[in-house]
């Protein structure tokens, strides 16, 4: 066990850990970053935005969820489906020119608001699954003791229901902005119109390396490396200007009676669910669906059937099956060892994290300058195999294993957790290994959580975008390269029918894999 | 600072979790509510501070009904059972918030008077989370006292300390009710909680007061076999009538029907070799008491006696016995 556990912190450190130090020495061409100033400008904007859209959406919806939890997956639809296929619904739905709203308001999706509109529906969950957990666990009775005090609900909500919850708000908003800040797919299709197009650094790095190899690696590693801090630094700033992160001491929930009316309540979620869910799944639908204004499966036979898209479901659907089971056995053991209490185990448990708190266009760069072709003589011969593949889907499904491990290390971890370890120690007393206790003991047991964390991890990579762009040769390209493409050059009715699919796969195995 | 509650009425889900209850309370009175769970005691407390709301009744604070006001207007005082001190605010702060809520401009001077009164005044900055228990069950106590209240409200509160404070607590709590006249509603399931601190305490059944009266009342005449366990150990027997006369362990009473339910106290029971003949099963040594093992009129029951078993023959006298028809 202890050898596998030193086995996969090997594989994290070569594969994590070097490319990301790796970017260090290659940083440069500060002239030309220096000039990235709008796309700097932009990505704080958008991210900005997105944090205060996010923000008091999130609060009503958590406080809604936290009224009735039994609702949480229908809130949960907005951050289930893609960014990337919202923004294809939302660019139907307010193309300036050509959009389905345009009738009732001038919209115009182009641009930082539109990003920050798309980005901040999609993340309102994350501040509401916050909000409705910090709600749950906070004991009613000291919003009560306010009232009695002499309080109206109002002031109650005011002065002891919001500052109880700003930990989970600041917390969650670091999270918001951090992603917001790391989100590719989004800006790239908004970005993108050429009379005035909206550059933001992830857009920057990934056109940077467009200039060539060797003129645009610098200033993309510049960019990246400014990226990785602000995304860090961000949470810290917003703690800090929050005035501390805090604690929620001293609650004991008893009955759950979160504040306020129940009418309310379900009216908010109702909205959001119509405008971030509803509206942009009719926007996908309908162009699906139809063909010169008739109903019409042409564009569904065309794309399924079309020998691109088959090629890249084929190829997305192994390595995300690889993924999958590779993450979820050394994500199971991570998890395990730490939930026992093996220091190693938890550290890489805590190290995993760098996979999604790291932007994936800084990972992803940082995967391709330490595994290109010129570093195959450095490094020893035992890699150079690992490096011819890396023109094909090797190195992206490397950079998908690093994105996804936290996701099994956190749903196996809650599920060995579950289980006593008692339970392994009296298989141990009865003779069995220490391999054969886990085995045949706590593998059962868990064995719904590894079925769960396997799906989410295989829809997850199948539909991923970001490291796709930057890894997926044009070799060997994969669905989320290809249906960007299909978006960004002239053809949005097949990436709507791969949108709707990407979506209903995603949806499917968060419903399946999500019930515990 | 009295308090009149008529038929109160409150249904949820089809069942009726007040079904009419009537309470009264005098100024400076300690009424103290007990029952077993599910009997309604804490759901009377919650919709007189309004924080349930009520399908009908009158709740009388001061001679005015408060039926359908919110918690904040009815001038109440509430300590409860988590105590519920705000964990982002001080000790000091969360007694003078109340007053704060009222504009009083020695809002601070007067927290600060209530902690020392509740000993508390050197800790008067601490954070909830850097108090013991005890001390932020008297933060709670000081809090909900901050601004003068007409009622105090106690949920359970001497449930979450260990044996020691909860006497210290209790002290302290009643000085604090009698020094203020204070009327207070208490709910317990605690005998010791309800014995030791009500002037009067109601007994609550399935949403209906099914007894009130002293403390001395409901333990030497409870209403129910069922009101007699709240308050104490019971032993209770089906004894036929013979003779119209009920007959247990040398204790006689007239009865007219066939047979009656008799409960009684164990300390009721006295050890006597000229009562009625008992056998004794076994002694078992429990430090300064023993605890024996009877039969008599074959009958088997426990009973704990200072110091060390009888030797000789063995009779038990009751002196008094309470029937339950």
């Amino acid at each position: 066990m202890k050898a596998l556990l030193w086995a996969v912190a090997a594989l994290l450190l070569v594969f994590g850990g070097l490319p990301l130090l790796r970017l260090l020495p290659e940083a440069g061409a500060v002239d030309a970053a220096l000039a990235e100033g709008p796309a700097l400008a932009n990505s704080l904007a958008v991210a900005g935005g997105a944090l205060l859209l996010a923000g008091p959406v999130g609060l009503g919806l958590g406080a809604a969820l936290a009224r009735a939890p039994a609702a949480t997956p229908l809130a949960l639809l907005p951050y289930v489906t893609p960014p990337y296929v919202s923004t294809i619904a939302w660019i139907t739905l307010a193309n300036p020119t050509t959009g389905w709203l345009r009738a009732l308001a001038p919209v115009d999706v182009y641009g930082r608001a539109g990003m920050a509109w798309v980005l901040g529906l999609h993340l309102a969950p994350v501040v509401a699954l916050a909000v409705r957990d910090a709600l749950r666990g906070m004991d009613p009775a000291l919003i009560e003791a306010a009232r009695l005090a002499g309080a109206g609900p109002a002031r109650a909500f005011s002065s002891v229901t919001l500052p109880l919850l700003r930990p989970a708000l600041v917390g969650a908003g670091g999270v918001v902005f951090g992603a917001a800040l790391a989100s590719y797919g989004v800006p790239a299709m908004l970005g993108a119109p050429a009379e005035h197009p909206v550059p933001v650094l992830t857009t920057r790095v990934v056109e940077a390396l467009d200039l060539g190899w060797t003129r645009g690696r610098p200033l993309a590693t510049t960019l990246a490396l400014a990226l990785m801090l602000l995304g860090a630094g961000a949470p810290l700033l917003l703690a800090k200007l929050a005035g501390g992160a805090g604690s929620t001491a001293g609650a004991r929930a008893v009955r759950p009676a979160p504040p306020g009316p129940a009418g309310a309540a379900w009216a908010g979620l109702g909205l959001y669910v119509g405008v971030a869910s509803v509206l942009p799944l009719i926007a996908l639908l309908v162009p699906s669906f139809t063909d010169g204004g008739q109903p019409s499966l042409a564009h569904w036979t065309r794309v399924l059937g079309d020998p691109r898209v088959l090629d890249a479901g084929g190829r997305s659907a192994a390595l995300a099956a690889l993924v999958a089971t590779a993450t979820a056995a050394a994500g199971g053991l991570v998890a395990w060892a730490a939930a026992r209490g093996d220091t190693l185990g938890q550290r890489l448990a805590r190290a995993g994290r760098l996979g999604v708190a790291v932007p994936g266009s800084v990972l992803g760069l940082g995967l391709l300058i330490a595994f290109s072709q010129e570093l195959r003589l450095i490094i020893a011969e035992r890699l150079t195999l690992t490096l011819a593949l890396a023109d094909g889907a090797a190195l992206l499904g490397v950079a998908w294993c690093l994105r996804f491990l936290p996701l099994p290390v956190d749903l196996l971890g809650a599920a060995v957790r579950a289980v006593h370890p008692s339970l392994e120690e009296a298989a141990r007393l009865a003779g069995a290994g220490a391999a054969r206790a886990v085995a045949s003991v706590t593998l059962p047991l868990t064995a719904r959580a590894v079925a769960s964390a396997w799906l989410l991890v295989f829809v997850g990579a199948a539909c991923e975008v970001t490291l796709s762009t930057l890894l997926a040769g044009p070799k060997a390209p994969v669905v989320g390269t290809l249906l960007f493409q299909l978006q960004t050059y002239g053809d949005p009715r097949a990436a709507s029918v791969l949108g709707v699919v990407a979506s209903a796969l995603l949806v499917g195995a968060v419903a399946l894999g999500g019930r515990r | 600072m009295s308090l009149r509650l008529r038929g109160l009425r409150r249904n949820v889900g089809g069942v009726q979790i007040l079904d009419g209850v009537d309470l009264d309370a005098g100024p400076g009175e300690v009424l103290a509510l007990l029952g077993p769970s599910g009997s309604g005691k804490t759901s009377t407390l919650r919709a007189l501070a309004g924080l349930d709301p009520l399908d009908a009744g009158l709740v009388d604070i001061d001679g005015v009904d408060h039926l359908r006001s919110p918690p904040e207007a009815r001038g109440l005082g509430m300590v409860f059972q988590t105590w519920a001190l705000w964990p982002h605010r001080s000790a000091l702060e969360n007694v003078a918030w109340p007053l704060r809520l009222r504009r009083d401009p020695r809002a601070a001077e007067k927290a600060r008077a209530l902690l020392d009164r509740v000993q508390l005044g050197a800790l008067a900055d601490r954070m909830p989370h850097q108090l013991s228990g005890g001390q932020q069950q008297r933060v709670a106590l000081a809090r909900a006292l901050a601004p003068d209240p007409r009622v105090l409200l106690l949920d359970e509160p001497l449930s979450s300390l260990d044996a020691g404070l909860r006497e210290q607590m209790r002290a302290l709590l009643l000085e604090l009710i009698r020094e203020r006249r204070l009327t207070t509603v208490l709910v317990s399931h605690d005998p010791d909680e309800a014995l030791g601190m009500a002037d009067t305490i109601a007994v609550l059944d399935k949403g209906k007061v099914v007894q009130v009266g002293s403390p001395t009342d409901i333990y030497r005449s409870p209403a129910s076999e069922a009101a007699a366990r709240l308050l104490g150990p019971l032993l209770a027997y089906d004894v036929a009538a013979e003779g119209g006369e009920l007959r247990l362990f040398g204790w006689r009473a007239p009865f007219a029907g066939p047979r009656a339910r008799v409960g009684l106290r164990p300390e009721w029971l006295a050890l006597d070799p000229a009562g009625a003949p008992a056998e004794l099963l076994e002694a078992a040594f429990r430090g300064a008491r023993t605890r024996l093992r009877l039969r008599c009129e074959g009958r088997e029951l426990e009973l704990d006696r200072e110091g060390p078993a009888p030797a000789g023959p063995v009779g038990l006298r009751l002196g008094r016995a309470v029937v339950w028809g």
